[in-house]
């Protein structure tokens, strides 16, 4: 694996940001509420998961209506980029089978195209903070590496998925449904004190686990957790993003025969 | 100016649709066969392009004209050879825009020119000579799924002829669209030639073979069967496809 050609020069920065900019607005543009569905689509969701889930009992968290809607929303920015970066050498056909473009630009895109939303939803969040009286400290700082971690993570599980998804076109229902177990195994409705002590080294392998429960004591509780846990998650990050760039790089040409 | 040596290029083709599946693969390695057959679509192919020449390649469809354009644009890997490409290469490999249909006009020639590593300030600057160009002024904001075909081709067109490079790769190019936009095609590669410029042309055209060729190269079931002179090369092409029929 050369590393070296991991960095974008100049025109690939370029390649970036017209390309998710126009992805960004063919999304937002076809519809007729634009970019309010992206506020929309978690929101219905919250609503729909606080009026079934706030009276049970792993519910009785502080704050839960924050506590579930961060949750939501930085599950949502995972569940969608990796969905999205998975198929989007195959959506991008049209450009891969006319232009030498280097391929690792496109799903770096796809990624980027839903972190906007994402910081778009956070917005979102922000305002809820403050009908909430919560207020922002200084623990923005490590929530913001937090978010870094999180990018990396995706973009790293898109590549693994997008180096086989033009081989193996059932990995789309694959991913759907392991999407589904992740959101029942990760804390979102309910918080990480259920888990039984036991299990909760296993539990805490998933970066899933381990970014939504910080991202909430950093942002919620304003409360600092122990750095050496944001070591461990970004370890754990660095680990899965190797294995799905190694893929990538050993897959990306063959992509153009199989799209 | 270009090099080949023993170039080869083959493609596995699944024998069908559902073939693309993780299930199906787990269940050919347990069966211990494989379900997709080899095509070789270039065979040990080997020859030179000089600069400013303009190269013409026939050959009936199928023949590996496509993928061989590919392989030069470096948007495919070949399995065999090698190739050593002196100057910047500008593919004119498709005039399928395609892509985000809901986005104007503008956007997308934004988009394409940047893809085709034309500065975006360059694009901007020039918007209006670029859409007065393809014809196509009054539809700066118009998205593009409102487009004809003819229109798209015309914009894709009106963009990349503003890329600069040294080889230019032209796969049918100059015989889609009307008399008025081949006439444009004509005149912007006429220009490119004089300006010294290398062209490698595939076509089925032996009027564009005549007029502009220097030499043509005739492939046939992926391998070089005549390299030389456009008209004798014609006259091969004519005796391949008569014999077929």
């Amino acid at each position: 694996m050369r590393l070296k050609n991991i960095k974008p020069t100049k025109k690939d920065w370029s390649i970036i940001k017209e390309l998710t900019l126009a992805d960004f607005k063919d999304r937002y543009s076809s519809s007729f509420f634009g970019v309010f569905w992206s506020f929309l689509k978690p929101l219905f969701f919250f609503l729909i998961l606080y009026l079934v889930f706030s009276n049970f009992r792993e519910a009785q968290v502080e704050n839960y209506p924050l506590f579930l809607l961060l949750g939501i929303i930085l599950w949502g920015f995972f569940s969608e980029s990796t969905k999205e970066g998975m198929s989007s050498i195959l959506s991008k056909k049209s450009i891969i089978t006319r232009i030498n473009i280097k391929k690792e630009i496109i799903v770096f895109s796809s990624c980027l195209k839903n972190f906007m939303t994402l910081l778009l939803n956070l917005l979102v969040f922000f305002i809820f903070m403050y009908f909430f009286s919560v207020s922002i400290d200084w623990h923005i700082f490590p929530f913001m590496i937090l978010l870094v971690i999180l990018f990396v993570f995706s973009l790293s599980v898109s590549f693994l998925l997008s180096a086989y998804y033009t081989k193996f076109r059932d990995l789309d229902p694959i991913w759907t449904l392991l999407l589904r177990v992740g959101f029942f195994a990760s804390p979102i409705i309910y918080s990480v004190s259920t888990i039984p002590a036991k299990y909760i080294d296993l539990y805490f392998l998933n970066p899933m686990a381990r970014i939504i429960t910080f991202a909430r004591e950093f942002l919620i509780y304003n409360h600092m957790t122990d750095i050496k846990n944001i070591f461990i998650t970004l370890g754990i990050t660095l680990i899965v993003f190797f294995l799905g760039y190694y893929a990538f790089q050993k897959r990306k040409h063959k992509f153009i025969e199989e799209v | 100016m270009i090099e080949i040596k023993n170039l080869s290029k083959t493609f596995k083709i699944e024998s069908n649709k559902k073939d693309q599946t993780l299930f199906s693969h787990v269940k050919s390695i347990l069966e211990r066969k494989t379900k997709s057959r080899k095509l070789e679509v270039l065979k040990n192919i080997s020859f030179n392009v000089q600069e400013g020449e303009f190269l013409g390649i026939i050959g009936v469809n199928g023949s590996g004209k496509s993928t061989l354009l590919r392989i030069l644009g470096e948007i495919m890997q070949p399995d065999k050879g090698e190739i050593k490409i002196k100057g910047k290469i500008v593919p004119f490999l498709s005039l399928n825009m395609g892509f985000f249909e809901s986005l104007s006009a503008k956007e997308n020639v934004l988009l394409n020119g940047v893809l085709m590593g034309i500065d975006k300030h360059f694009l901007l600057k020039n918007m209006d000579n670029i859409l007065e160009y393809t014809g196509l002024k009054g539809f700066r904001n118009v998205p593009l799924k409102k487009f004809s075909k003819g229109m798209n081709m015309r914009l894709v067109f009106g963009v990349a002829r503003y890329a600069q490079g040294d080889i230019y790769l032209v796969d049918e190019m100059l015989r889609v669209g009307d008399k008025n936009f081949r006439e444009k095609c004509h005149e912007f590669f006429e220009g490119v030639r004089k300006k010294g410029k290398t062209i490698v042309y595939t076509t089925h055209n032996f009027n564009d073979i005549e007029k502009y060729c220097d030499r043509v190269v005739v492939l046939h079931k992926g391998k070089i069967v005549y390299d030389g002179d456009p008209k004798k090369a014609i006259n091969f092409y004519e005796k391949i496809t008569e014999k077929r029929s």
